[in-house]
């Protein structure tokens, strides 16, 4: 394929355009990895932009010899993965079954649905209600309150709806229940919507502080966002403590709160890509003609 | 269809029924407190005679807070003699919101002292004075000092928070507190351009002037900048009050009413002063929007000649750096800016309101072990066991004082975070005694940088305990209006920073006080007046 003159000059000008603008979103993140491998005392001096000025490795063995760290992963990591696991069941089944014109009391549902998208509950009847369900400082607590999304519900809903009714047709004809056909015709030819809503999930579950932050004290309990938040606030407590005595308590330099953030945010980081294919792979291949 | 709708309706309006009376049936206070274990007296602590033990749960409400009772040396020691063990939790406003909101608190809190939430402390807490009286007398006889315990009385009579880091006149008396403001100059050009004298407007742009035209520069080979503050936040930085301390401007009228001191003839004098530096270049153009990330830049390479600092404290690290690669230049605290009234200086000190205060709450499952706790931390011999440990074991007394072993001395300077860790003295701060631990130690708890400026601070010291928690005494709309003011004063005096002659700066002084005027400044001195007199009244009982 030729290109004329023109489309060339775009796309040379298009190019520098987003290297530019690429360079602007990435700097900041760079310079938080090359900081988080300086020096922290070294880096108050400031100057410090696209390699370490001294370079070393105390601050990531400073956050990875405390055992806490590996705990809070662990957490995040079961907290992720059930928790997406739970939440595509229960709001997958709920989905399918709202697909549906001929369920009793649909119309009523989704009012009630909407009526929560725009009033919750507010925070303290919220923690009331969690406290008496027993699921304060528990593992649960993470995972219970989050398996249904009438958000997600929505979008999974009219997915389902896109499915020919003839395919559930013929499994039904093959003698299968609701339950068969969901999980044999509905859930593999629902593959890319599950994977975003997994995704969308997964990262709300690696993100989500603040329910520990409310509901959880037991340290053993802590995610790796909790752990982050309190590393990033340490900062603050320098600056809280009064004039009285001086307090030798050993601040976190900021180098050791972005060796923190790089540790917790790399995984997800990592796994983004992965996940992407299922956002363009197509739909209903070898499906049934009508 | 339609049943089945109002069925739904019903079901759905009994839950919420069920689930409102629920909400609402919460348990009322616990009412009665159980009979003493053992029988209370006045001298003994009673932690001595109950041999009973106690798990009991302790929240600080600060989100950073991430300690663990138990690990260290000092904490076990504090189980060992008390029998009772605690689980030590963290969290924010929010959290404590909704453990309040739903009965559901810790039996031991401890909370900011500005929170507002402290002023409603006989709704969560235990009056410390009854919980003493019944179990543990000690405390109220002898462990918390009398004028704390006056100064914290609440109208009803009773004293819920103790507080840490509270500073009492006795304690000034007593010597060895320190200041926090200073003005450090880089003791190498301040010797080169002749030590001039700095503490008049004229004194001070000259020598500012002097660095200027001389062209020193800083580790970085960068030009020099004569004069910088501490980063601005919500308030003008050392403009706000910390210049007024400087030169003595009264904080009480002399019939002890509140003195307005930004109104003060001597505060636009020097005001007028500083602004005229940074017109003729002697300061950044961002020292307002400065983020304290590039202070500390500046700071740590000694590009400043002259920093002026309410918070000595605050950022130690910038100034030690410095030091450390530039022995001889490193900054020292000189005599800064002082009254063109002849009124002398008056540096602000701790004060009694201290910093946190903890409450025993009324959820607590054994108050009994709880005053326990209190009055051992709080006693002169609890809180030297928090402080240095086991004479012999982990200290030695020389001259009467508590002197740590020279090997544990040696970590703590090192590694401070595994000394935390592993030995945790005088980390354990909620009922610490900042005082006793400041005179104890003196001049050596600060890093060498700090020695020579906080020496400096201490002669000048007075303290302003008539003025303490004036803010957080207002009522919703004083308080409303105050924060406006506040405000308007910040953004005032940033427009002071950017004139073109004096007459601009006098200009924006007097719209700020008639902005004030307009804004209820009238009732917020009323109340301010009302707390001050209060305030004088629990310190001269």
């Amino acid at each position: 394929m030729k290109l004329t003159r023109s489309e060339k000059v775009f796309d040379v000008c298009n190019i520098v355009f987003m290297c530019f603008f690429l360079a602007i979103i990435l700097f900041p993140l760079f310079n938080i990895i090359v900081l988080s491998f300086n020096d922290g005392l070294d880096a108050i001096k400031g100057g410090v932009f696209l390699w370490p000025r001294k370079f070393t490795l105390k601050n990531y063995q400073t956050i990875l010899k405390d055992t806490t760290v590996y705990r809070a992963f662990a957490v995040t990591a079961a907290k992720t993965l059930i928790g997406i696991a739970g939440h595509l069941f229960i709001t997958g089944i709920a989905g399918y079954a709202m697909s549906k014109p001929y369920l009793i009391g649909r119309g009523m549902f989704i009012k009630m649905g909407i009526i929560t998208m725009y009033f919750s509950g507010g925070m303290i009847p919220t923690f009331l209600l969690i406290k008496a369900l027993g699921l304060t400082n528990t593992f649960w607590v993470y995972i219970v309150p989050t398996l249904f999304s009438f958000y997600d519900m929505i979008i999974l809903m009219n997915f389902f709806r896109n499915i020919p009714i003839s395919m559930e047709e013929s499994a039904e004809i093959d003698g299968a229940n609701f339950f068969q056909v969901f999980l044999k015709i509905i859930f593999p030819l629902s593959m890319p919507v599950f994977a975003t809503i997994a995704l969308f999930h997964g990262v709300y579950q690696w993100n989500d502080f603040f329910t520990a932050k409310l509901y959880v004290t037991d340290k053993e309990l802590f995610p790796i966002q909790y752990y982050l938040y309190q590393v990033l606030t340490s900062q603050a407590a320098a600056s809280t403590a009064k004039a009285g005595v001086y307090v030798a308590k050993e601040f976190t330099t900021k180098s050791i709160q972005l060796a923190t953030m790089v540790v917790t945010t790399l995984p997800i980081i990592l796994i983004y890509p992965f996940l992407q294919k299922y956002f363009i792979s197509g739909m209903l291949v070898g499906g049934v003609k009508e | 269809m339609k049943n089945f709708k109002k069925i739904a309706a019903a079901a759905l309006g009994l839950t919420m029924l069920v689930s409102s009376a629920a909400g609402c049936g919460q348990k009322a206070d616990s009412g009665e407190l159980a009979e003493p274990e053992i029988k209370a007296d006045k001298e003994v602590p009673s932690w001595k005679a109950d041999n009973s033990s106690a798990d009991l749960s302790w929240y600080i409400n600060y989100d950073w807070f991430a300690q663990e009772w138990g690990v260290d040396l000092s904490s076990k020691f504090i189980t060992e003699d008390t029998h009772v063990n605690i689980t030590y939790m963290g969290g924010g406003d929010e959290k404590l919101n909704t453990m309040l909101a739903s009965n559901d608190l810790p039996d031991i809190l401890t909370i900011g002292g500005e929170n507002p939430i402290v002023k409603d402390a006989h709704k969560f807490a235990y009056p410390l004075d009854e919980l003493a009286a019944k179990y543990d007398p000690y405390f109220t006889e002898h462990a918390a000092k009398k004028e704390i315990l006056n100064f914290f009385r609440l109208d009803d009579g009773h004293i819920y928070g103790y507080p840490n880091f509270s500073t009492t006149k006795a304690d000034y008396d007593g010597g060895m507190i320190y200041g926090d403001e200073a003005l450090l100059v880089r003791k190498d050009i301040y010797a080169a351009i002749g030590s001039p004298d700095m503490t008049t407007p004229q004194g001070f742009l000259s020598a500012l002037k002097a660095v200027k035209d001389d062209g020193f520069t800083d580790a970085g080979g960068k030009e020099i900048i004569p004069f910088g503050m501490r980063d601005w936040g919500s308030g003008p930085s050392v403009l706000d009050q910390t210049l007024e301390n400087f030169i003595g401007v009264p904080s009480l009228t002399d019939n002890n009413e509140y003195y307005d001191r930004h109104a003060d003839a001597d505060t636009l004098v020097w005001i007028k002063t500083i602004a005229q530096a940074v017109r003729e270049g002697f300061a950044s153009k961002e020292m307002v929007t400065m983020q304290s990330d590039t202070k500390d830049a500046i700071v740590s390479n000694g590009g400043y000649f002259a920093y002026f600092t309410e918070n000595l404290n605050g950022d130690p690290d910038s100034l030690s750096l410095f030091m450390k690669e530039n022995p001889d230049k490193a900054y020292i605290a000189v005599e800064g800016p002082k009254s063109t009234m002849g009124r002398s200086r008056a540096l602000r000190g701790a004060g009694i309101e201290g910093w946190t205060q903890t409450f025993i709450s009324k959820s607590c499952k054994n108050p009994q072990k709880a005053i326990e706790l209190v009055t051992y931390l709080v006693s002169e011999e609890g809180d030297t066991v928090m402080n240095y440990g086991r004479l012999g074991e982990t200290y030695t007394l020389v001259n009467g004082v508590p002197t740590l072993n020279a090997d544990l001395l040696e970590i703590k300077q090192s590694d401070p975070g595994l000394f935390e860790k592993e030995y945790g003295l005088t980390t354990h701060l909620w009922l610490q005694d900042s005082a006793r631990l400041s005179k104890f130690m003196g001049l050596d708890q600060f890093p060498t940088s700090l020695q020579q400026p906080k020496e400096w601070t201490q002669p000048y010291l007075k303290p302003q305990f008539e003025l303490s928690g004036l803010d957080s005494c207002l009522s919703t709309e004083a308080n409303r209006n105050n924060e406006k003011i506040k405000q308007d004063w910040v953004q005032k005096c940033a427009a002071m920073m950017e004139t073109e002659d004096d007459a601009e700066v006098e200009a924006l002084m007097a719209a700020h006080l008639q902005y004030r005027d307009a804004n209820g400044w009238a009732q917020i001195v009323e109340e301010y007046n009302t707390k001050i007199k209060e305030n004088i009244e629990k310190l001269n009982p």
